[in-house]
């Protein structure tokens, strides 16, 4: 349990994104809304009309 | 040599390292050599099942339909009768028996609570499968074959099935559809 | 903690057991949550008794059948799990960052409105004016109270959210805690942030609905509402996933002192959840009319099955935590001593090891096979599907949430755990009620019986089916009224334990918890002597530490193997799945071709 590393010492940068809260909560919303919900829309949208067989 | 012991145990208050308790100040460590070979494993895993649908596509004759359109539901409802008046052979139990044309267009519709017409088709045959609503949802589940589609009011949903077994395959809704749920069916019969 | 936050602080104290100090507003909270969540699910307990047994005893009308399936499904899924949730969120929020708890007047007043919200939405399902089941598709309607009372609801978790991250950024800024945040607690935000896009999607879906209900809205597109509402409808569930494995991971901590093998990577499985986990919501979209090829495949697979890497992850840290704890006390011999020698008279540890397990092989295997594209087909909407989800959220979720209880109500209610011979047997009789009823439910909607349906004889259809009422269907029935029935006397054993903790535990400063029962005496000793548990050197059996803490004696054996039993164990969770892959597709290439 040696206290080996320096107080100040830079975190590497991994480590501060995952302990970053709200750049995980704006992934978890742009990702899906994007992905799944607006290219859902867009394509129900684009969706063409039955013409008769 | 054995990496995997140069993980900590503690932390810098001299503290027992927990779940419970906030980690060491800097807890990016690297992969113990079980952790790297289980990770290696599970993403090959991960890519074979992502490229095994887009494979299945190609090499599987069973496929999820995907073409679909926007239909008025009372549109639907006319070309459905059209289509009954066009190719009904006989009653059965007071519901219509329609015998349509081998590798044709058929329509099907759901509407609470009975899937309509019974429909004769033949074997190894292909048929294009007309399914929409005329008024909720609906859950199409072809018996004992076990094939499952949602059924939308508004949508058109096109369904290519070919038939491989004679015989009498019943219909059951399987979307809660309202208090008659547990009576809705329907009957494909092939010859 | 600065003097003069001291002063104006409310009363709080330090926990004897665990040495944090615990806010009284916070456990109040946390305490009445958690209980409101349990009485939701003794009253979900009791209408799962009434619908399993309709078929076989009782004489329930089709009609009240699906009132009480709607209460059932509502009550169990939103009420119950997600109450519990909110109270697991302010414990992990304030007591464990030795923090307070901010706007608590705000957390009481929200707390009644969930209430309420619970209170409308149940009055509308069981008067028959909301038969619409969980899902609501349109265009069935229901009754503008069972709307309104959801969105309430929802709305209250939503707020509870942001008072969850509200402590968090007030702890760090008090300095109650330093770096970053405990793995616990990490996983307790992952769920938060996962519950935000999932509440706000259900907020546009149902208030989409209310909004119908109400005569402000024409119509609701069936297809555009499915989109928004499996943002919850399945996004909840995910929540319940990520919130899940949080608790796992604080039961290795209670029961074991254990402490995760690499804290950075499950960190990162958390990440992955976080950014991928949403767009499994189209899982319930893979055969409706609407949506192309790609966007199945890229969502379906969570981008290229992220998500599922991330369980993997968890899937092999959450073993090989609970090996190096029992490992590092002393149980190295062979693959599975640690395993073999394991605490399972304790309730914590054994619902942990029943979670994880039926969880992973059941829940998790089914879950990716029944949302990849083309097997989807022979599952959707059948009595499958049904078992998948109770394999989840009970087998999974609600067990190890009973187990985190086992901790919690003790500590937060300062009581001795009451009728500790019923707490010990009680996640066996509730994991194999649920195992039995979830296989059941899977063979039978694998051979097609469907789900929500009251009546499987068919008597009264216009094409009578009786394939329901013959071969395998009967038995495979009854299999499912009898899990039922086990499953229930589970968890009322539960409920009994909570209840006569509450009401009739020995009141103490020192409440026996996690380590006391999983490793007896020492443990015991430690608590009573007041020394808090993290200044141990390690708890009960034999230290085994070397000075530099290293683990003594793992890799002169085992080679380079950190946990070779948690290896063992997951490459033959990969067989099963590849083999349970293999199989599906068998089943898919023998049916009618389809396209």
């Amino acid at each position: 349990m040696a206290v080996d590393e320096g107080r100040d010492e830079p975190l590497p940068w991994p480590q501060r994104m995952l302990d970053n809260l709200w750049l995980l909560l704006a992934i978890s919303i742009v990702v899906p809304a994007l992905m799944y919900l607006a290219w859902g829309l867009w394509e129900l949208i684009e969706l063409p009309t039955w013409g008769g067989r | 040599m054995n990496e995997i012991d140069t993980r900590p145990t503690h932390d810098e208050q001299g503290r027992e390292l927990s779940t419970l308790y906030p980690p060491r100040r800097r807890w990016l460590n690297r992969l113990g050599p079980d952790e790297r070979r289980w990770l290696i494993l599970a993403g090959i895993w991960c890519l074979i099942l992502f490229t095994g649908m887009y494979v299945w596509l190609v090499v599987g004759n069973q496929q999820a339909p995907v073409e679909s359109y926007r239909i008025d539901p009372i549109d639907f409802q006319q070309e459905v009768q059209a289509f009954v008046a066009e190719h009904e052979v006989e009653e059965r139990d007071g519901a219509t028996v329609v015998a349509p044309p081998p590798g044709s267009d058929v329509y099907l519709q759901a509407s609470q609570f009975a899937f309509r017409p019974v429909l004769q088709l033949e074997r190894g045959e292909t048929y294009r499968l007309l399914v929409s609503s005329t008024d909720v949802q609906h859950g199409l589940s072809l018996q004992p074959v076990n094939l499952n589609f949602q059924v939308l009011p508004g949508y058109l949903y096109v369904i290519e099935i070919t038939p491989t077994e004679v015989g009498e395959f019943p219909i059951v809704c399987n979307e809660f559809c309202g208090l008659g749920h547990h009576v809705m069916t329907g009957l494909i019969v092939v010859d | 903690m600065s003097a003069t936050l001291e002063k104006t602080a409310p009363p709080s104290r330090v926990c004897n057991v665990t040495g944090f100090t615990i806010d009284r507003n916070g456990q109040q909270l946390a305490l009445a949550n958690a209980v409101a969540g349990v009485v939701m699910l003794s009253f979900g307990g009791v209408l799962a008794i009434l619908i399993a047994l309709q078929r076989q005893i009782l004489p329930l009308s089709d009609d009240w059948w699906y009132r009480l399936l709607a209460a059932h499904g509502a009550t169990m899924l939103l009420f119950w799990l997600l109450l519990f949730e909110v109270g697991a969120l302010y414990w992990g929020s304030t007591m464990l960052l030795n923090s307070r708890m901010r706007a608590p007047k705000v957390a009481w007043a929200n707390f009644a409105m969930m209430l309420t919200g619970i209170a409308m939405a149940q009055w509308a399902m069981l008067t028959g004016r909301a038969t619409v089941m969980f899902t609501a598709y349109p265009p069935l309607e229901a009754h503008s109270a069972y709307y309104l009372g959801v969105l309430l609801f929802a709305v209250g978790v939503l707020v509870a959210i942001v008072l969850f991250f509200a402590n968090i950024v007030m702890a760090k800024r008090d300095g109650t805690f330093t770096g970053s945040l405990p793995l616990v607690v990490y996983g307790l935000a992952a769920a938060a942030i996962i519950g935000v896009y999932s509440l706000l999607t259900g907020a546009i879906a149902y208030g989409m609905l209310f909004l119908h209900s109400v005569g402000l809205l024409e119509t609701v597109d069936p297809a555009t509402y499915r989109l928004f509402f499996w943002g919850i409808g399945h996004g909840a569930q995910q929540v319940n996933l990520a919130a899940m494995v949080a608790v796992w991971y604080a039961l290795i901590g209670l029961t074991l002192g254990g402490r995760p093998v690499n804290e950075g990577l499950s960190r990162f499985a958390f990440l992955l959840y976080i950014a991928f986990i949403h767009l499994g919501a189209v899982h319930h979209l893979m055969v409706d009319p609407g949506t192309g090829m790609n966007h199945r495949i890229m969502n379906t697979s969570y981008m290229l099955y992220l998500a599922m890497f991330a369980s993997l992850i968890h899937a092999f840290s959450i073993p090989a935590s609970i090996e190096t704890a029992q490992r590092g006390r002393g149980y190295r011999k062979g693959l599975f001593q640690w395993l073999k020698k394991g605490p399972w008279g304790e309730p914590g540890f054994s619902s942990l090891v029943m979670s994880v397990v039926f969880f992973g092989f059941i829940a998790g295997v089914s879950g990716v096979l029944m949302g990849y594209m083309q097997l989807n087909m022979i599952i959707h909407n059948t009595l499958f599907t049904v078992g998948h989800f109770h394999s989840t959220v009970v087998s999974g979720t609600t067990m190890a949430f009973m187990g985190l209880s086992y901790y919690l109500v003790p500590l937060l209610s300062q009581r001795r755990l009451r009728n500790v011979r019923v707490a010990k047997w009680q996640p066996y009789v509730f994991s194999g009620g649920v195992l039995l009823l979830t296989l059941a439910m899977m063979v039978a909607g694998r051979l097609g019986a469907p789900r929500r349906v009251a009546d499987l004889s068919y008597e009264n259809a216009q094409v009578g089916v009786d394939q329901f009422s013959t071969g395998p269907f009967p038995m495979m029935m009854g299999l499912v009224s009898v899990g039922a029935v086990l499953a229930v006397i589970g968890g009322a054993m539960f409920v009994w334990v909570m209840v006569a903790t509450l009401l009739r535990g020995e009141k103490t400063d020192r409440p026996d918890a996690g380590l006391v029962y999983a490793f007896g005496t020492p443990e015991r000793e430690r608590v009573a002597a007041g020394v808090p548990a993290g200044e141990r050197a390690s708890a009960g059996t034999t230290a085994v530490m070397e000075p530099s803490g290293r683990l003594k004696g793992l890799a002169k054996r085992w080679h380079d193997f950190e946990a070779p039993g948690t290896y063992a164990i997951v490459l033959f969770f990969l067989l099963f799945f590849v083999v349970m892959y293999v199989v599906s597709h068998l089943g898919l290439a023998r049916l009618w071709p389809v396209g």
